[in-house]
């Protein structure tokens, strides 16, 4: 269980961009974050995601304090990020072996995951080709699909229907939905009010404030 | 625009100064080969003038006609005047006068000459003082050499006359310098002579006695004088003038000279004509170092700037988008990148010009001023707009590309049709210059630099291949879960911009190895040339009455045989006929040094070409030899002058010489008496002949017995019983017919047939004959046949070729060996040939005295490392060395590649990995990926060696004289080729370890750890 306590979060020396933020992720449930352009869901998400380190309060793992990015990795902390982190010199499939091998999948039983979670994605026509030769929306699959992969016990994902049409992005949430029934705790950055109503719990952001909407 | 360029640069600071750096580099390339030209050129013309013959550094004008007097100054005669108006501007002019004459003193007389020569007494050490002007009262005053001294028996004050008149010594000179032009070589202080022991003090009797300006004589007609005037070519004169201007010059000054009557002879034309084959062949050798430089350059400019371009991509699209038209976004790209140019050209003149400094104090034979000069401006400036162009063309792919393509953050995998065309062009380029270079004769053009454009066709294909292998390999172990390896191989593999990269480090690789191993083949052909050449460590030419002489001195001074050998070798005939070297061949393996270019080795040649002879020699010690002789009988009344003679030939230390016995032969058993005072100490009988005017009869000659002496005590040398043992003599001559009278007064009879030849007589088979030698394979007799050659003596005759060699000492690959002893006695006279000394490494310090004082006069020297150093300072060595110091750069140039591309990328490649490792990449996995590279060009850096060693190396000029005698060899020293090889692989291995250290610490601050 992923929770924020109290947490203050900021780059450099500059005024913090969240304040006194305390929530909790709950395994089994999908958390919209929602708020306006700059209101720190990316910030928020990459404090979750142990990229960056709260200045005041704690962000914890079933009770650990969160130490960085390699220890939410171990965490299985697996985050999709708002640009999608991928390697533009790598292949599709690539892509997604490179990260189910470093999590210790063995190289055959990757190569079928990748397969399979690209032909969930509709990218199985897309498998060989380079990052850079997909169009946006097949990237921020593929980023997607990477993200489903590694099947984490919390998954961050940063506005990752931004540049889906209504198909993909409907097939995209229903991933994520899946996600959370499977058990693992979903937290999802989005714009998008309808799909936030559709999630169990919602935490808005305002000015680096959280007001929970539902929980 | 002005204000968007400088506002560009002021944006890109380290991308314009990386590019000013890059083309300051090209520039200096480009200058550092004509100022190395330049200054080599200087050096080769003043290592040629230390090694020129005494008549190629000077023109002698001399008065047509001789004049009554002493040798006086000429300074203000009509003869200077005239001089002084044909002597072209630059040369040094030494006036002069001269007389022939005999000089007489206490002690003896010398033929020698009295000699007026302006700064004479600059150049000597003198005990006593130099001559001055005199007057009429006063006796005209000379200075004398310390030989001349000694023979005339005068000291400082003594008087002497010469030509009759008398003068007087006021000093007793020596030479400060006997190798000074001035002294003209032997002309003024003349070599000894051998037959009598000498010291260590150059000249000899006949040295020139120096006299000042004396007043008129009494009498002037006694002595006539004809005045001179050396015209000396100067260091200033060779750098300042071009050798054809200077070639006109002579020629217009001995044309007018001789219509002057002034007969001016010179032979400083082929000096001229050595210089410009040495500059001509420097300026062509240092072609493919300059060029490898100038295109290293030019390429690692292309690489880092296509690279820094390649990031820019988005930025180029973005601006395209917003409606900026594309050729103004050319306009902007050259003035960003023709401002960096044009300052590169002051800096790369000055970098040119120190690096050629640099490389001069370190390389060149002689004193060299590196000056600046237009040529250097303008190769400077070649540099410079080459390194733009590259910059251009590094970004026309992107400046030409179509939006979408600029907006893609990778460039498309596959280049298109400007990178096929450009390895095509490569490889033409490359096909033309090997074809051209191995066409034969002199190379030139793109010959000159067929190595370097071989090496980079080869490198750009291997590099395409390495390329497609990388990405396969990657993608294959990618899947295969290899991570770390797999994605350093796709991050290189797969961007374009690797591929000239791996090309610029596998030329540099393969022209370091290829210059290197040209340097260390060239230093192994030198070492074997000098060897072969010189035939022993040392090798002293001498003077000797005799090859007797010669013998017998060595022997001497060396009675072991451990460190001398005498030889004597003949030159090649202008026939063709080979030449031949005779040896004392008992010490040839003690002496010469061997070499496996020969094929053979010395004990053998010596075990062949010198056979126990059939007979021992005769040796007659005494004054007188007395020949016991008997005939049958014959009318000396009715012969008149024909009576038949008896001529006997020994050969001393002082030559051979046939001597004719008195009385003619008388019928009857007689006594014949012949003066051989040669032969005290020691003389041998070479051959006793009967000669007669006719054969009027048949005549039977017995030589009954031959003794020796002084004429009270004589020793019988050889009894009649010895006469009679046939195995000792052979005919003196192919028809003379003898053989052995036995009974109770056995001897040796002489038939000469009535209609036969006049001349019969018997050699004493002392060596074996025809002469066994050792011939090289080129010459052509088989093993056993019979070889014509001309003897050591001059005259033609066979020898029986006992064995075949690929090559022999001093000869090289063409010639034959024999022994020197036994070519003597059967030597009928003359002397032919030089004599030389062989030494060996081991003869100690004191053994030119030791030769001195047994009559050798030492003539000149030359050492197995004299030579090969002579060969190290000729200009293909020099540009060798060129080419070596460009390939070091190119190793820099390669690594400053290496780190440009990665400069330019890393933002990208660490942003990527940066991402991977927020999925988990685990840190081990963060690599640079530019072992590829490197691993790559070390690998294909070998291959492209090996195939520009095979297609251009027997192209490479190593020697100024064009090919040497001695089989170079195929291969040059592994060992010697990998101290170089290994630190440049270890020098780029590095470079990228530490890179791949950079992007991994980057990426570690990037993800937080």
């Amino acid at each position: 269980m992923l929770s924020m306590h109290g947490a203050s979060v900021g780059y450099g020396n500059a005024p913090a961009v969240l304040r006194e933020i305390s929530l909790t992720v709950r395994p089994g449930r999908v958390l919209a974050l929602t708020g306006s352009s700059g209101a720190g869901k990316t910030t928020l998400i990459n404090a979750m995601a142990g990229l960056l380190r709260p200045r005041d309060g704690t962000v914890t793992v079933d009770g650990q304090p969160l130490r960085d990015r390699d220890h939410a990795v171990e965490q299985r902390i697996v985050l999709i990020p708002q640009d999608n982190g991928l390697a533009p010199i790598l292949t599709a499939a690539e892509n997604l072996q490179v990260a189910l091998v470093a999590d210790g999948v063995t190289p055959p039983g990757a190569r079928r995951q990748t397969a399979a979670m690209l032909d969930l994605l509709g990218l199985a026509g897309q498998a060989d080709q380079l990052v850079e030769e997909l169009s946006g929306g097949q990237q921020q699959r593929t980023a997607v699909a990477r993200g489903l992969a590694l099947r984490g016990s919390v998954l961050l994902a940063d506005e990752v229907t931004s540049e889906l049409d209504a198909g993909n992005r409907q097939r995209v949430l229903e991933l994520l939905h899946g996600e959370a029934r499977r058990g693992a705790a979903v937290v999802f950055a989005t714009h998008d009010p309808e799909v936030a109503a559709a999630c169990e719990a919602e935490l808005h952001l305002v000015e680096g404030r959280a007001e929970i909407i539902r929980d | 625009m002005l204000t968007v360029i400088w506002g560009a640069i002021a944006a890109r600071r380290a991308q314009a100064l990386a590019v000013l750096l890059l083309a300051v580099l090209a520039s200096a390339a480009a200058a550092a080969a004509p100022s190395y030209v330049a200054a080599a050129g200087q050096a080769l013309a003043r290592y040629e003038m230390s090694t020129a013959e005494p008549n190629e550094l000077r023109i002698r004008l001399a008065e047509g006609a001789e004049y009554p007097g002493l040798p006086t100054d000429p300074t203000r005669t009509v003869f200077t005047s005239t001089v002084m108006r044909l002597t072209p501007a630059g040369f040094d002019v030494v006036l002069g006068a001269q007389s022939g004459g005999v000089a007489a003193g206490r002690a003896g007389e010398v033929t020698s000459s009295l000699i007026f020569r302006a700064g004479v007494c600059e150049r000597v050490a003198v005990a006593g003082a130099c001559p001055r002007s005199t007057s009429r009262d006063q006796l005209p005053e000379v200075m004398v050499s310390t030989h001349t001294a000694a023979r005339l028996g005068v000291a400082v004050g003594d008087r002497f006359t010469f030509a009759a008149v008398p003068v007087r010594v006021t000093g007793i000179y020596r030479p400060l310098d006997v190798t000074d032009p001035f002294w003209l070589g032997g002309e003024l202080i003349r070599p000894a002579t051998g037959g009598t022991p000498g010291t260590s003090i150059p000249g000899s009797a006949e040295d020139a006695i120096f006299i000042a300006e004396a007043a008129p004589l009494p009498d002037d007609d006694v002595i006539l004088h004809r005045s001179t005037a050396d015209l000396y070519v100067t260091e200033k004169l060779l750098d300042t003038r071009s050798m054809p201007e200077l070639r006109a010059a002579v020629m217009k000054l001995q044309r007018e000279g001789n219509r002057e009557g002034f007969g001016a002879g010179t032979t400083t034309t082929s000096l001229f004509d050595r210089i410009e084959r040495q500059r001509a062949q420097l300026a062509d050798g240092v072609t493919l170092g300059a060029g490898l430089l100038v295109l290293l350059c030019w390429l690692v400019l292309f690489v880092a700037v296509g690279s820094a371009a390649d990031q820019r991509r988005p930025e180029q699209g973005l601006l395209l988008l917003r409606g900026v038209q594309r050729r103004r976004l050319w306009a902007l790209a050259i003035g960003e990148h023709a401002v960096p140019a044009l300052v590169a050209i002051p800096l790369g003149c000055l970098g040119g010009v120190a690096a050629a400094t640099l490389l001069a104090a370190h390389t060149l034979p002689a004193r060299a001023d590196v000056t600046l000069d237009a040529n250097v401006v303008a190769f400077a400036a070649i540099g410079a707009a080459g390194a733009l162009a590259a910059v251009l063309l590094a970004q026309a792919r992107m400046l030409s590309a179509p939006v979408v393509d600029l907006l893609r953050r990778v460039p498309a995998r596959v280049r298109g049709w400007r990178a096929t065309i450009g390895d095509v062009v490569a490889v033409s380029i490359a096909a033309a210059a090997v074809v051209q270079l191995r066409s034969g004769g002199s190379p030139s053009g793109l010959a000159l630099v067929a190595p370097v454009a071989g090496a980079l066709a080869a490198a750009v294909l291997l590099a395409r291949v390495a390329m497609l292998a990388g990405a396969a390999v990657g993608a294959a172990l990618l899947a295969r879960g290899r991570t770390a390896v797999g994605l350093a191989l796709v991050q290189v593999a797969r961007q374009p911009r690797f591929r000239p990269l791996i090309a610029l480090l596998t030329v540099a690789v393969a022209m370091l190895a290829f210059t290197a191993s040209m340097n260390e083949l060239a230093s192994a052909a030198y070492r074997d040339r000098a060897v072969v050449e010189v035939g022993a460590a040392r090798v002293v030419e001498v003077d000797a009455t005799s090859r007797s002489h010669l013998l017998t001195a060595v022997r001497k001074a060396d009675p072991e045989g451990r460190f001398a050998m005498a030889a004597v070798v003949t030159n090649r005939l202008p026939d063709g006929g080979a030449p031949v070297l005779a040896v004392d061949s008992a010490r040839l393996a003690a002496v010469a040094a061997p070499h496996p270019s020969y094929g053979v080795s010395f004990a053998d040649i010596t075990r062949a070409i010198r056979p126990d002879p059939p007979g021992e020699p005769v040796l007659l010690r005494g004054r007188l030899l007395t020949v016991v002789l008997s005939t049958t009988s014959f009318d000396t009344e009715a012969l008149g002058g024909n009576v038949p003679r008896l001529a006997v030939t020994v050969s001393s230390a002082d030559g051979t010489r046939v001597v004719t016995a008195r009385p003619d032969i008388r019928p009857g058993r007689d006594e014949y008496v012949v003066q051989v005072p040669e032969c005290v100490p020691q003389c041998r009988l070479v051959k006793m002949e009967v000669v007669a005017q006719v054969s009027w009869q048949n005549l039977a000659v017995h030589f009954e017995e031959l003794r020796s002496g002084d004429g009270s005590a004589d020793t019988v040398v050889l009894t009649g019983t010895q006469f009679a043992d046939l195995k000792r003599w052979r005919g003196s001559r192919s028809d003379s017919e003898f053989s052995a009278r036995g009974g109770a007064s056995p001897a040796l009879s002489l038939q000469m047939m009535e209609g036969g030849p006049p001349t019969a007589g018997i050699s004493v088979a002392d060596s074996p004959f025809p002469l066994p030698v050792y011939l090289t394979r080129s010459v052509g007799t088989p093993l056993g046949g019979a070889h014509p050659h001309e003897g050591v003596d001059g005259s033609p005759t066979k020898a029986r070729v006992e064995g075949v060699a690929d090559a022999l000492p001093h000869l090289g690959g063409a010639g034959l060996i024999v022994d020197l002893e036994y070519a003597d006695r059967i030597a009928v006279s003359g002397q032919s040939g030089t004599k030389e000394v062989w030494l060996a490494a081991t003869a100690p310090a004191d053994v030119l005295d030791r030769l001195r004082a047994q009559g050798l006069a030492i003539l000149g020297e030359r050492t197995i490392t004299g030579v090969r150093q002579d060969f190290d300072r000729q200009a293909p060595a020099l540009a060798l060395r060129f080419n070596l110091f460009a390939a070091l750069a190119g190793v820099l140039i390669g690594a400053a590649g290496l780190i440009a591309m990665a400069a330019a990328e890393q933002r990208t490649r660490v942003t990527m990995l940066v991402a991977l490792r927020r999925q988990g990449l685990p840190p081990r996995a963060v690599r640079g990926g530019y072992g590829l590279p490197v691993a790559v060009a070390a690998v294909s850096g070998g291959l492209v060696t090996l195939v520009i060693w095979l297609l251009t190396r027997s192209g490479q000029r190593l020697f100024s004289d064009g090919r040497s005698p001695v089989p170079i060899p195929e291969w040059p020293d592994i060992d010697r080729l990998l101290v170089f090889a290994v630190p440049t692989v270890a020098l780029f291995a590095l470079t990228a370890v530490v890179l791949g250290r950079v992007i991994a610490a980057s990426v570690r601050r990037r993800s937080g750890r």
